[in-house]
């Protein structure tokens, strides 16, 4: 036993061993923009949102999807079904960090938003990654959300109609529907419809493809 | 003293270079992770906190005035994000639990004890004392609170710690008198 308490609370210290540096993670999310909290009212959000789940599992906060499928209805709206999937309001960067382990893909975040975007929801499943997002400016208050949709490679975008006895989350409105996709990766990208301007969407685009290189 | 970064590191990142603040991120991880893992007890959270801070780092470092300043800086990010999460975390494993499973350091295992039985305000001045050889006055501007606090909170720490480190009494007693020196402006 040392004799000298300072000592050994140094020796303890350079016991403690290091895990590697986690430099891509660091620099993915250094790159994303803004984590925090939203400070806006939920209302506004949910009814902006008009998401509703055909079973109730939504509501407990906790839903259900696993091997999630992403498709689009006759009306074009998108619609994911499966198994098990975990919704979060105002998710934190651990939420986001947990999802992201939990993904069977890698996942490229989305990069490239426009400054001041908010996170304000996340569904994560193993399969798909669904971010929501509060898109900054005055302009766009009426239509101020912007869903995107990562999955997985090998899971296609079709309107196939979703197995019968899975949970499906479909987006009703002009924000339900696709208005652009790629591919980064091992990642689907789809963008849903907002406020976007050509601009920022093709900004996001590069910005993802660019990152995605990079890792 | 810890967080050994060359100034120039610190310039060069501050100039805005993503492949200057990957480095300096790579140097300053290390630290980072220790000083987490002395405040929070568990790997996991340490990894999280010490990533959450190198990400603020990555952000923020150009906002930097005083490249100076910056070891003071980084330990108050460090030190926020891990107090954070373990304020989010209040079902987290208590520090002698997670820290005593670890065999190999058997002569590490009477300090963790003895931190583990500290309320976290004083924890954490007592580990950025002593794991991390931060003055009084380094410690206030870590943690947002005057050094007299500082001096304060480190005297009460000891005297907790006491009755379970008498097998450190030489150095211990001398740093507790230094302190009540410096305290009385002698």
């Amino acid at each position: 036993m040392q004799s000298d308490f300072s000592v050994a609370c140094k020796h303890a210290r350079d016991l403690i061993s290091v895990p590697a540096v986690p430099l891509a993670t660091i620099r993915n999310a250094a790159s994303y923009p803004t984590f925090g909290r939203s400070t806006r009212p939920g209302k506004g959000l949910v009814a902006a949102l008009l998401v509703f789940c055909s079973i109730a599992a939504i509501a407990a906060g906790a839903a259900v999807w696993k091997g999630q499928h992403v498709s689009f209805d006759r009306s074009g709206a998108i619609q994911l079904s499966g198994d098990q999937m975990v919704w979060t309001k105002n998710p934190s960067i651990d939420d986001l960090r947990i999802a992201i382990r939990q993904a069977h893909f890698p996942v490229v975040l989305p990069a490239g938003l426009p400054m001041g975007s908010t996170l304000v929801a996340l569904s994560a499943g193993s399969d798909a990654l669904l971010l929501r997002y509060d898109l900054p400016g005055a302009w766009r208050r009426a239509d101020h959300i912007l869903g995107i949709v990562l999955s997985k490679q090998m899971l296609s975008i079709d309107s196939a109609t979703p197995e019968r006895g899975k949970y499906v989350l479909r987006f009703v409105g002009p924000t339900g529907r696709e208005r652009d996709h790629w591919i980064v990766g091992n990642e689907t990208v789809t963008i849903l419809q907002s406020t976007l301007t050509p601009v920022e969407l093709a900004h996001i685009k590069s910005a993802m493809i660019a990152q995605s290189q990079r890792q | 003293m810890a967080i050994p970064v060359p100034m120039e590191l610190v310039e060069a990142a501050r100039a805005g270079g993503p492949l200057q603040i990957e480095q300096l991120v790579e140097a300053v991880w290390p630290d980072a992770y220790r000083l987490a893992r002395a405040i929070l007890g568990e790997r996991q959270g340490a990894e999280d906190a010490a990533q959450e801070a190198c990400i603020i780092l990555y952000r923020s470092i150009a906002t930097l005035r005083s490249s100076a300043a910056f070891r003071v800086w980084f330990y108050r990010i460090v030190v926020r994000e891990a107090s954070d999460l373990k304020r989010r975390r209040s079902q987290s494993e208590p520090i002698s639990e997670t820290l005593s499973s670890r065999t190999e350091q058997t002569e590490s295992i009477d300090v963790w004890r003895a931190l583990s039985v500290l309320p976290q305000h004083l924890r954490d001045v007592v580990v950025l004392r002593y794991f991390e050889d931060l003055s009084s006055r380094e410690i206030g501007f870590v943690l947002g609170i005057p050094d007299a606090t500082v001096r304060f909170h480190l005297a009460i720490a000891r005297r907790r710690l006491r009755p379970l480190l008498d097998d450190y009494p030489p150095q211990f007693t001398h740093a507790a008198n230094e302190e009540r020196t410096n305290a009385i402006g002698l």
